[in-house]
């Protein structure tokens, strides 16, 4: 676990005084990641934007609570955004419905590929995922958690998440594909 | 987070190029959340003008000091005696007796002056004491004589001590009044608030009962009409039809309109009802819109800061220093009255600010405002010889209110100009009078300073004028030290004294200061705490 900044630590430390500069500039700090993180996972940017808010409500509310020893500071308020987001789809009562009698695992999109196009025609690929399979392509190929992971956060089995992710892959390969050509 | 790799960093980092909206607007959102969810509290804020208010009393109080008012007052008529005293011995010197004038003048001196004159003189008399002591081989008639003298001088100072006391105390007891007087209007301030408030509400409430019952009684009374009109429609055109032998088929025409007229009255209601729900969706819409506008407004607000401050005035080319107060006393406590401050923000580097400086000094030269021959009026008794009475301009006093633009060219150092319109609230002068002889008007036979505002002579200076001034300033933090000249764009006084004098003068004056900024307002706050 790397070391936390020192700026970073001096605002933790003003953020625990509910010191509102030192919130204003951690929130700041994180604003790009923690923003194309719920850009990530909510479709609608507006919503993006209110779940953004509601996760560093949530950090500023608990950051008495974090403790440098345990986790680095990114990893912890990343972790806080990812659970808002989950919440608020969870909200929504998304389904995961899956085809688990033939599961053939797509293989990963190659970097190359993903190369060709730009960001923002990513986002907007990935959002055209349905609700779910866009949630557990994130969870396993952005922020890197695993099958049994995602199978605990969402409440799903493994078979369930590997399906999602696999058909994630597959819609996402053939959206590429036609971008690249048209 | 276990560990699969499978091109997660690409993927984030690729992702986090997405085009994102504005920080700082996602931030104001953010912040009004913190407000309403993690409000800061604003303990510190009150501490700040509890302490302010507090040293402002006890100001005040030092200020209006009844000893101190006294020791001014008897200091200042030593003075006024001393200068008597000086004329006397000009007098006495002409006619040749030097040695004997100068001796009354320093005991007069001895037994008139005032405290710090008291103690210089005991250290004075302790030093001669000494030296005789060692000439004449320690006798102990001089040891008498310095335990004496120097009984006498704590005396004094014991006296003067419990003079200052005493009124400080009064003074104390006065404060601990007001405080439960202010604390008791508070609360009756709060409450006639509070039943303003209620009443207000009440009304409120009764006008729109009111407005209700109206509406209701106009509906009633329509729907009235229209049940009479379409009754009275089917009516005509029954009795339009109908002839003698058909009587029995008025009657079941006659139901049959009733029932009509209740069908009409029927959707007509209903109608209403309709008209009345798209009035109130129009009226919660009205009321969402005000609130919208009212918080676009409170977003649109100006950054505001207030402070106070304290200045210090130096003379400027020829001006001569004065330690007058406006009262005519000896004394410049009241020289440093604090000074208000309102700031309007237009960027971080931009502001324009307005005070309100209350019973300035500004020092001028000795200038000659008036001079009046008098003589004995021909058959009066005691016939005195004439005099020629002159009033010298020592020290004025002024209410100023400066605007000024300020811009930072450095980070924390602010330069500014701007205008002042001051306002003469008083003056001192010198009051001298002086006795004919064979060489002229030079025998002084009075000279006193006091304040000339009941004198013709205040008539002469100009009540109201203009200043332009130029600023310098750094800021850090809340703290501000800066240096502020003025100079007068007309002459204060234009007064002909005689055929070939005229005295005439224009104000300038050179400032050092500091100020406290006290209160910032959310914008301020929000200007302030962007990198």
């Amino acid at each position: 676990m790397p070391p936390i900044d020192e700026d970073i630590k001096a605002l933790i430390e003003g953020c625990k005084k509910n010191d509102r500069k030192a919130q204003g500039l951690l929130y700041r700090k994180f604003y790009v990641a923690m923003a194309s993180i719920c850009s990530r996972y909510i479709s609608n940017q507006q919503d993006a934007m209110q779940i953004l808010n509601d996760g560093f409500l949530k950090m500023f509310k608990n950051i008495q609570s974090y403790d440098e020893n345990k986790a680095g500071f990114y990893a912890w308020i990343n972790k806080i955004m990812v659970n808002t987001a989950i919440d608020f789809l969870r909200k929504r009562h998304i389904t995961y419905t899956s085809e688990l009698s033939d599961i053939k695992e797509e293989s990963a999109i190659e970097n190359s590929v993903i190369q060709k196009i730009n960001a923002d025609e990513l986002l907007s690929l990935i959002r055209q995922l349905p609700a779910a399979t866009q949630l557990v392509f994130n969870l396993y190929t952005v922020d890197g958690f695993n099958h049994r992971e995602i199978g605990e956060m969402l409440g799903i089995s493994e078979g369930t998440s590997k399906w999602h992710l696999s058909e994630a892959r597959r819609q996402l390969k053939q959206s590429i594909l036609l971008q690249i050509k048209s | 987070m276990s560990g699969h790799f499978e091109n997660i960093n690409f993927w984030a980092e690729k992702l986090q190029q997405i085009s994102l909206p504005d920080a700082e607007q996602q931030w104001q959102s953010m912040e009004a959340m913190l407000d309403a969810e993690m409000p800061v509290s604003k303990n510190k804020d009150w501490r700040r003008w509890l302490i302010l208010i507090i040293l402002l009393l006890l100001l005040i109080g030092v200020c209006n000091c009844p000893g101190i008012m006294k020791m001014n007052k008897f200091s200042a008529n030593n003075d006024v005696q001393v200068e008597d005293k000086q004329s006397n011995q000009k007098e006495k010197q002409k006619s040749g007796n030097h040695s004997s004038s100068i001796h009354s003048s320093d005991s007069l001196k001895m037994n008139n002056g005032s405290k710090t004159e008291n103690a210089d003189e005991t250290i004075n008399a302790k030093e001669s004491l000494k030296e005789n002591e060692k000439e004449k081989t320690h006798s102990k008639n001089a040891d008498l004589t310095t335990n004496k003298l120097n009984n006498s001088f704590k005396k004094k100072d014991l006296e003067a001590t419990k003079n200052i006391i005493t009124p400080i105390n009064s003074v104390l007891i006065k404060k601990k009044d007001a405080k439960e007087y202010v604390h008791s209007n508070k609360i009756k301030k709060s409450k006639t608030s509070y039943n303003k408030k209620q009443d207000a509400t009440t009304k409120n409430e009764k006008e729109n009962k009111l407005n209700l019952s109206q509406t209701k009684t106009d509906k009633s009374s329509r729907l009235a009409d229209k049940k009479n009109q379409s009754i009275n429609t089917q009516l005509t055109n029954n009795i339009g039809e109908t002839n003698n032998d058909e009587i029995k088929n008025n009657k079941i025409d006659d139901s049959a309109a009733t029932k009509k007229a209740e069908h009409v009255i029927a959707d007509s209601l209903n109608k209403k009802k309709n008209i009345d729900s798209v009035n109130k969706k129009k009226l919660l819409a009205d009321s969402t819109k005000k609130k919208t506008d009212s918080s676009d407004k409170k977003r649109k607000r100006i950054a505001l800061a207030a402070g106070l401050g304290i200045n210090q005035f130096f003379t400027v080319g020829s001006q001569q220093h004065s330690d007058y107060n406006s009262g005519g006393t000896s004394g410049v406590l009241s020289d440093y009255i604090p000074v208000p401050l309102v700031r309007a923000y237009f960027s971080k580097k931009l502001y324009l600010q307005i005070e309100a400086q209350i019973n300035t000094p500004q020092y001028t030269k000795s200038l000659l405002a008036s001079q009046v021959i008098k003589a004995d009026t021909p058959g009066s008794g005691n016939p005195t010889p004439p005099s020629q009475n002159s009033v010298f301009i020592k020290k004025l006093f002024y209410f100023n209110i400066p605007l000024s633009i300020h811009y930072s060219p450095f980070e924390n150092f602010y330069v500014g100009a701007g205008v002042q319109f001051s306002r003469l609230t008083n003056g001192v002068g010198l009051f001298q009078d002086n006795a004919l002889t064979s060489t002229g008007f030079d025998s002084l036979t009075l000279s006193k300073t006091q304040s000339f505002k009941k004198d013709p002579v205040y008539k002469e200076i100009k009540t109201n004028e203009w200043r332009f001034l130029l600023d310098a300033n750094y800021q850090w933090k809340n703290l501000v030290f800066g240096v502020r000249y003025n100079q007068a764009l007309s002459n204060f006084i234009n007064v002909q004294i005689s055929s070939t004098q005229v005295t005439q003068a224009r104000n300038s004056s050179i400032q050092l200061y500091f100020r406290y900024i006290l209160w910032n307002n959310k914008k301020a706050k929000e200007l302030f705490s962007k990198k």
